[in-house]
């Protein structure tokens, strides 16, 4: 079912100081495919995601995203072509209403420049930005401080302001961290539904294995900055390799 | 509504003032302006900057020279206050919106302390503490009654200002006002979001410059002189103090503190020396107390 290759590395690495926190990685996403990310902490699993979204510049290798090559783009342009994600630490504008954080990015994804039009002269920014918080349950909030809401609905506020950039790419950063096992399978439901909904491709770092083995069609364990091992969640699940360093077998 | 009201009352307000009064209210209405200005910077884009009294100095002068060496037209004056604050702006603000919170402070002060060394080191150009003065100018290209006249200056500083408002407000609430405040709240969410964080921040500083250009083009236009003090750092410093009075989270805001502390300085001025002191005093208490400043305090009133 997944389709072209739409975000691919080649030999990524990133250098801090003495530290090659992702050495060589070369990942390859499909159009429409659910990949987790997954790795013991220090991995490199934050590093890679901040590479692809252009938070943190490349040091050795390149990026490709839907045919082009985007190593030196800087983060806004890759939003803006579609590549969008979450941070692990939440990320949100505060004292703007949780309606006022999605409209900023479905304002940017119709492609108009914001400059001094009314905000209610833009329905179609309203109604993107309502459809989004919708899809992450979060219509009844929508003019409530986001700020002043609690921590696993800023986490999804954070999904529904990348979904607002109509992205091809979402790159979620632990998206379930601090949240009940409850909040966390409607996420991933919800999850599963935008992707079948706007052919989505997801790449996500998540540590229960339960979630990756349940969402993703194909997981990539990242161990001391390098790809320990690629495959569907059952081939991954019974690498001797895997089991060694991360899923405490022996 | 309440705006139609309030603007009704500053319409007939002169009918209740001495020529002194008319006077004072111009000034105010004037630095109200400059404060708002300011405000596009500090309150809505989050960028503390302590540099401001160079873009209303540069806005005056550049007013002064289109009315000594180009046109005796108050209009054309205020043109050019827009256009010399707006470059200056553009010139400060390409280095300043490269760096953040003390960097960005020291950056600003430093710009405005060089152009402060400068105005006062070029006696020829600017005329240093004297200044330069221009006989008044007629309201319309050499037509109309007198910008000397008290009254004609309240209207004159009125308009400007109230047109900037409408202005300020629209863009409070307009799509690129989001992405100043998205900008202010999170850089990192802006930069998700799409938005070159640095072109945003030096965009605002620029607007934030013209607009307190403009105030001194109306200072200069219904003083009919300028100096060189203008540029110093104290006039920095009372947009701050008006903005966090008056509230930083509004339009209006720093427009209200800066009516409020010309007003209260004005009126203990008579029986206290160093204003600064209970002014200061009252700086301290609105800072602990109302964190969001007057406007804040109001706008926490239940409206029902």
């Amino acid at each position: 079912m997944a389709g072209e290759l739409i975000l691919e590395t080649r030999g990524l690495g990133r250098r801090f100081g003495g530290l090659l926190a992702v050495n060589a990685v070369s990942l390859a996403l499909r159009d429409g495919e659910i990949r987790a990310l997954i790795g013991p902490n220090g991995a490199g699993k934050t590093t890679l995601i901040n590479l692809l979204s252009g938070l943190t510049p490349a040091s050795a290798g390149e990026i490709r995203f839907r045919g082009a090559d985007v190593t030196a783009w800087p983060a806004a342009r890759r939003a803006r072509a579609g590549l969008a994600r979450t941070m692990q630490v939440t990320a949100i504008c505060p004292t703007l209403t949780v309606l006022e954080n999605v409209w900023l990015s479905a304002q940017r994804s119709l492609g108009r420049p914001p400059a001094l039009a009314s905000r209610t002269s833009l329905r179609g920014v309203d109604e993107r930005s309502r459809e989004c918080l919708a899809v992450v349950g979060l219509a009844a909030r929508a003019d409530e401080p986001a700020g002043s809401i609690g921590h696993g609905d800023q986490r999804l506020l954070e999904i529904a302001m990348a979904l607002a950039l109509r992205p091809r790419v979402l790159l979620l950063d632990e998206p379930t961290a601090g949240m009940s096992v409850k909040e966390s399978w409607e996420i991933v439901t919800r999850l599963r539904e935008i992707r079948d909904r706007d052919r989505l491709t997801v790449l996500i770092v998540e540590h229960d294995m339960e979630i990756v083995m349940e969402l993703a069609e194909r997981v990539t364990v990242l161990h001391l900055g390098e790809t320990l091992a690629e495959g569907t969640p059952d081939e991954v699940a019974r690498n001797a390799d895997v089991q060694r360093v991360y899923l405490g077998g022996r | 509504m309440t705006a139609g009201v309030v603007l009704l009352a500053l319409v007939l307000l002169p009918a209740a003032l001495s020529r002194f009064g008319r006077f004072f209210a111009a000034e105010i209405f004037t630095w109200a302006l400059y404060a708002m200005g300011f405000n596009i910077c500090f309150g809505m884009t989050g960028m503390l900057s302590f540099g401001h009294a160079a873009f209303f100095a540069s806005g005056a002068y550049g007013a002064t020279f289109a009315v000594l060496y180009l046109v005796r037209d108050p209009w054309v004056a205020l043109a050019a206050a827009v256009v010399a604050a707006t470059a200056l702006a553009t010139l400060v603000g390409f280095f300043a919106v490269r760096v953040v919170s003390h960097s960005f402070v020291i950056i600003t002060i430093t710009f405005s302390l060089v152009l402060l060394l400068l105005a006062h080191s070029q006696k020829d150009v600017t005329g240093g503490d004297d200044g330069l003065l221009f006989p008044p100018l007629a309201l319309v290209a050499g037509a109309g009654p007198s910008l000397a006249t008290p009254l004609v200056s309240y209207y004159v500083a009125l308009a400007v200002l109230v047109a900037a408002y409408a202005l300020l407000r629209r863009l409070s609430c307009s799509p690129l006002g989001l992405v100043f405040q998205a900008v202010r709240d999170s850089e990192r969410r802006a930069t998700l979001a799409g938005y070159d964080v640095q072109r945003y921040r030096w965009l605002a500083f620029v607007l934030s410059g013209s607009v307190a250009g403009l105030a001194g083009g109306v200072y200069a236009i219904t003083h009919a002189q300028v100096n060189a003090q203008l540029f110093d750092v104290t006039v920095s410093v009372d947009a701050v103090i008006w903005t966090l009075i008056g509230g930083a989270g509004s339009v209006l805001g720093p427009a209200v503190g800066a009516a409020l502390v010309l007003a209260f300085t004005h009126a203990v001025s008579g029986w206290i020396v160093y204003t600064q002191i209970p002014v200061g005093i009252l700086l301290i208490l609105i800072v602990i107390f109302w964190p969001r400043g007057l406007s804040g305090v109001w706008r926490s009133w239940p409206a029902s």
